[in-house]
């Protein structure tokens, strides 16, 4: 229990990633599944967001104690106390780049609706084979 | 060895070339195609330097610290390298002309090809989506930094969705919506694998993590490196898996056959020839042997039995598949598919044989499909023609197209002096040394399978004769009269390619000592 509580972030991580990959498989209209894409983004998010979170000098969750990780950051600043902004920054983009294929796949959906006259991926089926 | 500004210069000269030519387009519209040409030229003789700087260098690696010259620091006191650094190796390299000299081709056959496809105000951002596809391609080959290496994989995986979308009709809007969530969805698998591997090696730069991988898998490493052993094995299987999603491996080959086919015929020559392999396979080597350090036997005997099981549903899946076909370009894109299972064979016998003849292949198979593509696409543009039985006698009609697809198809299946051979013989020579006969039987199976599919495509354009319904004369007493065959060929700005790669099919068939030279060292410095 104390190991889930520390490690809550990652818990709640792999949960969102349960869920989106369950949406996207299963869900059959357009629209879930890209909010279904969505959540599974979210929750590598998280994850890179709650790795970059050294506070105090004191580690808040057992993945972060990487040695290589406290060193690099003691050679760099001379001191522990920080928020690894690497995984920030790495995030800050990943964001960006959902954002475009979350705008691209919204504008193709309004074609598929304007082409196929429905939502649902059973009935979108020109290709097959 | 120091890396050249050229490594940076390549990509970001691509972006900022994408990055004005709708400026261009909306100023002069002519303009647009030969700055297009101008750019990826311009990136062929780039790449060519890098290759051979590349290639005179003794250890066969360049290094390129980003920012080095302001801030005077390399390493950290802990070793690790500070920043971004480009990093490109042998094979990187060998990638990189491939992917600059396939995009060349395709930019010069768009010029006569893209105008009859899309609308005439869109072509601007046609040629801004294949820059930005090329500059995210280039980045990929030759980065050594897993962020670069996402950042690279989203701009060329998004600039492709929107270039498979952009001739807009049912097809190409269901096949790109399939593509880009699928695609999406690996690139997010490849994200949470590098999250593990940031996690327990605590570095994004490829090689230094190599090191650390190294330390944790020691022997007589310390308990708490050992801990991390288990991140690591998550991180290879999340990674495993994204990039079986990116290079369309058995189960998950569908979005491959929708999305190949829908697009322009330049750039499904693209996707199959190259981008399938740069962002799949390619990544797939590199992360295997130069980061995980799978020959080192850090992960038993796990690896080579579920890559042949791949490999054997991969092979032979795509085959019977292609053989189902009715349309020439999705029967091209199973024909992908089952290539990708020779690629992976190669791969899963972790030896230097193998990674020879799967580079070898990688490359190879990027002129054949290249090069069939592009003749599918000829066929398209002049008539119209997409169905295999609608094809009949149409070698009379366009015999250097037709001459083209012939020699693109025999090397396919594997005719003794062409390129497709050579990488077979290699494969079969290497899964015969390793011991795996089952792949042996799988590869030629494979191949006679191919025969089957390519040959019908080559009996029905040359020795079916075309409809003559409309030709026989009642008058005569029903005599069917000589159908008058008219030579009516595709235009020179796109036969040029196609004979282009034709004579490179042959040329590397015959002197493949020159590809093998390269291949076999940049498989050493794999396996070092």
């Amino acid at each position: 229990m104390k190991t889930i509580l520390s490690n809550i972030d990652y818990v709640v991580s792999v949960i969102l990633f349960t869920i989106g990959l369950y949406g996207l498989v299963f869900k059959h209209n357009v629209f879930k599944k890209l909010l279904a894409l969505n959540i599974l983004e979210t929750s590598v998010y998280l994850s890179y967001i709650a790795l970059g979170d050294v506070r105090l000098g004191k580690i808040t969750t057992s993945w972060a104690k990487s040695p290589y990780l406290k060193d690099a950051i003691a050679a760099w600043t001379g001191k522990e106390i920080m928020v690894n902004p690497i995984p920030t920054g790495l995030i800050l983009t990943a964001i960006v780049v959902c954002v475009c294929i979350t705008a691209f796949s919204l504008s193709l959906v309004v074609k598929l609706y304007q082409y196929f006259g429905t939502l649902d991926t059973r009935k979108i089926t020109a290709l097959k084979g | 060895m120091e890396g050249t500004h050229l490594q940076v210069l390549l990509p970001v000269g691509l972006i900022v070339s994408a990055f004005f030519m709708p400026v261009i387009f909306r100023w002069r519209r002519k303009l647009s195609e030969p700055v297009a040409i101008a750019a990826s030229l311009l990136s062929l003789i780039f790449s060519w330097l890098i290759f051979l700087r590349v290639i005179s260098s003794s250890e066969g690696t360049i290094q390129y610290f980003l920012g080095y010259s302001w801030s005077g620091l390399r390493y950290l006191p802990t070793g690790e390298p500070i920043g971004i650094v480009m990093r490109t190796d042998l094979l990187g390299a060998f990638m990189l002309i491939q992917i600059s000299g396939l995009c060349f081709l395709a930019t010069l056959y768009s010029k006569r090809y893209v105008p009859h496809l899309i609308p005439e105000e869109k072509i601007g951002f046609y040629y801004t989506l294949l820059l930005l596809f090329t500059a995210g391609m280039s980045g990929l080959s030759i980065t050594g930094d897993f962020f670069n290496f996402y950042i690279f994989l989203e701009l060329s995986g998004i600039s492709s969705y929107a270039l498979v979308a952009i001739s807009t009709n049912k097809e190409s809007t269901e096949a790109a919506f399939k593509y880009a969530v699928i695609g999406t969805m690996g690139s997010i698998f490849l994200l949470f694998g590098i999250l593990l591997l940031y996690a327990s090696t605590g570095t994004l730069n490829m090689f230094y993590a190599a090191t650390q991988i190294d330390k944790i898998f020691a022997p007589d490493a310390p308990l708490y490196l050992t801990h991390f052993r288990y991140h690591i094995y998550a991180a290879l299987g999340l990674l495993i898996a994204g990039f079986s999603i990116k290079s369309a491996f058995f189960p998950v080959h569908a979005w491959l056959a929708d999305a190949h086919p829908a697009a322009p015929s330049p750039v499904s020559a693209l996707l199959s020839g190259i981008f399938v392999k740069i962002s799949g396979l390619f990544y797939l080597i590199r992360f295997l042997f130069t980061i995980f350090g799978a020959h080192k036997g850090y992960y038993g005997f796990f690896l080579p039995p579920f890559f042949i099981v791949v490999t054997i549903l991969t092979a032979i899946g795509g085959s019977v598949f292609a053989i189902a076909q009715t349309n020439l370009k999705r029967m091209l894109a199973f024909s992908t598919i089952a290539q990708m299972g020779y690629i992976l064979a190669g791969i899963a016998l972790i030896s230097k044989d193998g990674l020879t003849g799967s580079i070898l292949h990688i490359f190879n198979h990027a002129l054949m499909k290249g090069l069939l593509f592009l003749c599918a696409g000829a066929i398209i543009y002049k008539t119209g023609i997409r169905n295999i039985s609608d094809l009949r006698g149409i070698g009379y009609k366009m015999p250097v197209t037709m001459g083209c697809f012939t020699i693109g198809a025999l090397a396919m299946m594997g005719i003794p002096p062409l390129c497709g051979f050579m990488s077979k013989w290699y494969l079969l020579t290497a899964s015969a040394k390793a011991g795996y006969p089952i792949l042996i039987v799988v590869l030629l199976t494979s191949s006679l399978l191919a025969a089957i599919y390519y040959l019908r495509v080559v009996g029905i354009a040359f020795f079916v004769p075309p409809a003559r319904h409309n030709n026989i004369n009642k008058t005569n007493g029903g005599q069917i009269q000589e159908v008058e065959h008219r030579i009516e060929e595709a235009p020179i700005s796109m036969l040029i390619p196609l004979i282009c790669l034709t004579l490179a099919v042959i040329f590397m068939g015959i002197f493949v000592r020159i590809p093998l030279k390269v291949v076999s060292r940049a498989a050493e410095i794999l396996l070092k």
